[in-house]
């Protein structure tokens, strides 16, 4: 009887297309979407929190005085806050990957399989998600009723 | 089987396929902390980004005080696997130490002689053991309790934790039945219970030694009570529970319990067996479950566990009763089946946190969340490739994963569905060890998907081959088979009538069950002749890493060479329960760890 472990390769894949897959850092701007596979290192110095790859390239700084939370899955027990208005809840500006929340609501990516790559639980009007970090392909936003479909290059 | 150990080399070639779960690995000084993502849920900056509140281990980060987070796992130096090894059989041997079945052989004794029959020489004649004597249908549950409170009261002895759980579970149970209130005496001549009344409930049966052993629950009469829509529930406040050997006590044990009317549920178990003392308390509140054991030998300690479950709505009779009820099935006034729907259940609890302590020297740690998540994952059928549909029929046949030559390597679990559970797991739950109280941790738990390769049996006779039969694209082998009759012509010559090849095939119904099948008949040119097929069987196995990211399979690390002297000192403990019982250790040779 032979026995391999095959798991390596496969769980990969796996969690390539979850929203385990990314950190979405919050703070008094906005959101920031990171692709956990390139972070490397958090440290927090001279009052920012900065995010660097494993060549210590910087991914991205946050005063810290701005931080409010993260976290890098589906958070699950946060109701919906918002009814159908049948207005847009964001916009999309797709050279900058930026998201502008126009409603309060429970901000979502999916790719086209259905997977949940970004959840973002109680966004608030005004606020800014900013998906920059996100893997090439075609991804469908949701916030409320309203969701779009974009590619990203 | 007894396992061997696998070469290092081997070993170490699988080491670093192990699936790292994403972490935050919080640096600082010499030593850092693990926070896996998953199980770490939402992470709130205070303090103006001074510190960092982890939801999920209910832990606070003061990020001015630590080097930096890596989302890497840091290489650390560490005891050796050869040294874990060591340590690890050291503690065994501190807890084998501490185990005397010699203090209570009339417990053992108990047990022995109500679970185990025995064959009478002198009359050729079997006879059961009280545990299968006959029991009227309405009296099987409270039977079935006393069981496993004798089951419970045996491990108990043998210092295992959880034995205080059952033992509360089942005496609660019981009283569920208080109409049923009487001594129930074990009579070996019709092997059968005979019931007489009483006040309480009472068992009794004689021993093998000529003992008369009973056990006692007696409750107080004050009562605790709950009200519900479907009944009132009085318990009572106190029940004494007592083993004995005629007018010698084995062991004791009281349930104290307090009910507060939708809000809150305290229950505490003292235990008493001989030398060994437990104490387990559980309070449960609509938030919260706490349940703790703590075990002593001697007045030493020997071990504790302490769990903490946090959730919502637990006290909340209602939403409980109902989501208890979608979990289970059952069937409605049209006896349509209905519930087998946990989903509501499992939501009433968000995380667990354990914690166990083994004589002060082996603290293991282990977290879960998302448990809907955990459920949807896990409960998913992952045996899908053994069969497949073909022109509205089931049929059954592993899917071909290549084919070179005349060998075929074959499966019938889908991998990406195993993958995915294990996945899951490493995600959502969270379980290290440490050792002598010290902060450091010394390995954690991960899970592997392993493909276990072997060899199938092959038919080469005249009624048995194979087709390979293809849907959606993916082919199956499956056994087809043909009838050979034998018959004798008109002058006595015999002869053989040979029927056509054919494979089964069949309906499904509700539920997806087979509910009949037919002969799907194959031309004779579509055959194959395997010389080798080899399936493959895709498993979850747990994994231990060390800090030094070295990997071991669980059966790898724990060979029998490595704990061959722990595994002696168990089966001492063995052999010295079989001699209290009178028993050769040859009667039943699985009793013996290997």
């Amino acid at each position: 009887m032979k026995k391999t472990v095959v798991a390596a390769i496969f769980a990969g894949l796996a969690l390539s297309l979850s929203a385990a897959n990314y950190l979405h850092i919050r703070t008094d701007a906005g959101w920031t979407v990171l692709d956990l596979d390139n972070v490397d290192r958090i440290t927090f110095t001279g009052g920012n929190m900065t995010v660097t790859d494993e060549k210590g390239g910087v991914l991205g700084t946050f005063k810290q005085a701005q931080l409010q939370s993260l976290h890098s899955d589906e958070i699950a027990g946060i109701a919906e806050t918002i009814a159908d208005s049948g207005e847009k809840t964001f916009t999309f500006d797709a050279a900058s990957r930026s998201v502008s929340v126009t409603a309060d609501g429970d901000f979502t990516v999916y790719d086209t399989a259905g997977n949940v790559l970004v959840a973002i639980p109680g966004v608030k009007k005004g606020e800014t998600i900013d998906l920059g970090a996100l893997q090439p392909g075609v991804i469908i936003m949701t916030n409320g009723t309203h969701s779009l479909k974009a590619l990203i290059k | 089987m007894k396992k061997l150990i696998l070469p290092l080399a081997a070993l170490m070639m699988a080491a670093p396929a192990f699936a790292q779960t994403k972490a935050f690995y919080v640096k600082k000084g010499d030593s850092y902390t693990k926070y896996n993502l998953g199980v770490a849920e939402m992470m709130q900056f205070a303090d103006g980004g001074h510190t960092l509140k982890i939801e999920g281990y209910n832990e606070i980060i003061d990020l001015d005080g630590i080097d930096y987070i890596s989302l890497t796992a840091p290489v650390t130096t560490s005891l050796t696997p050869s040294e874990q090894k060591q340590k690890l059989v050291e503690i065994g041997r501190q807890v084998s130490d501490m185990v005397d079945l010699n203090e209570n052989p009339a417990l053992f004794n108990m047990i022995h002689s109500f679970f185990d029959g025995y064959y009478d020489e002198s009359n050729y004649r079997w006879h059961d053991a009280p545990v299968e004597y006959e029991i009227k249908r309405e009296y099987y549950d409270i039977h079935n309790e006393f069981q496993k409170m004798i089951k419970a009261a045996g491990s108990l002895a043998k210092g295992n934790p959880e034995a205080a759980r059952a033992l509360k579970a089942s005496a609660v149970n019981i009283y569920r039945f208080q109409d049923y209130h009487g001594v129930y005496t074990a009579n070996p001549e019709t092997e059968a219970w005979d019931k007489s009344p009483a006040d309480h409930f009472e068992l009794r049966f004689k021993g093998y030694n000529g003992e008369n052993f009973s056990i006692v629950l007696k409750a107080s009469q004050e009562t605790t009570s709950w009200a519900s829509r479907h009944f009132d529930i009085r318990f009572p406040k106190s029940i004494d529970m007592t083993f004995a050997n005629g007018s010698s006590t084995i062991a004791t044990a009281k349930l104290a319990t307090t009910l507060v009317q939708d809000k809150s549920i305290d229950m505490t178990l003292d235990a008493t067996v001989g030398s060994w003392v437990v104490k387990n308390t559980m309070a449960v509140r609509d938030k919260a479950i706490t349940d703790k054991v703590d075990v002593t030998v001697g007045g030493k300690h020997f071990i504790s566990t302490d769990s903490h479950i946090s959730g919502r709505n637990l006290v909340n009779y209602d939403l409980m009763y109902n989501d208890i009820k979608e979990a289970i099935h059952y069937h409605d006034e049209n006896d349509n089946c209905c519930g087998d729907d946990p989903a509501g259940l499992i939501a009433h609890f968000i995380r667990a946190v354990n914690e166990t302590d083994v004589i002060g020297r082996l603290q293991l740690s282990g977290r879960a969340n998302g448990f809907s998540k955990l459920y949807n994952s896990l409960s998913v059928d992952d045996w899908t490739e053994g069969r497949f549909d073909l022109n509205g029929m089931r049929v059954y046949g592993p899917k071909i994963l290549k084919r070179k030559g005349d060998r075929f390597d074959v499966t019938g679990t889908d991998e990406a569905v195993i993958v995915d559970k294990a996945d899951y797991l490493n995600r959502y739950t969270d379980v290290s060890f440490r050792y002598d109280g010290e902060k450091n941790v010394q390995g954690c738990l991960t899970f592997e998907v392993y493909d276990e390769e072997e060899d199938r049996y092959i038919y080469t006779d005249e009624y048995n081959s194979y087709v390979v039969l293809t849907n959606g694209g993916k082919e199956h082998l499956v056994s087809v088979h043909r009838d050979i009759e034998w018959k004798v012509d008109g002058e006595g010559n015999p002869y053989k009538v040979v029927g056509p090849w054919y494979y089964y095939a069949y309906k499904t119904g509700e539920d997806d069950y087979d509910t009949g099948s037919v002969k799907i008949e194959v031309d004779e040119s579509q055959l194959v002749y395997p010389s080798d097929v080899v399936d493959h069987c895709y498993e979850i196995e747990p994994h231990l890493v060390f800090p030094d990211q070295t990997s071991f399979a669980f059966g790898e690390f724990f060979d029998e060479l490595s704990f061959s002297d722990l595994i002696d000192e168990y089966n001492n403990i063995i052999d010295t329960y079989l001699s209290i019982t009178g028993q050769d250790k040859e009667d039943d040779p699985d009793d013996c760890i290997e």
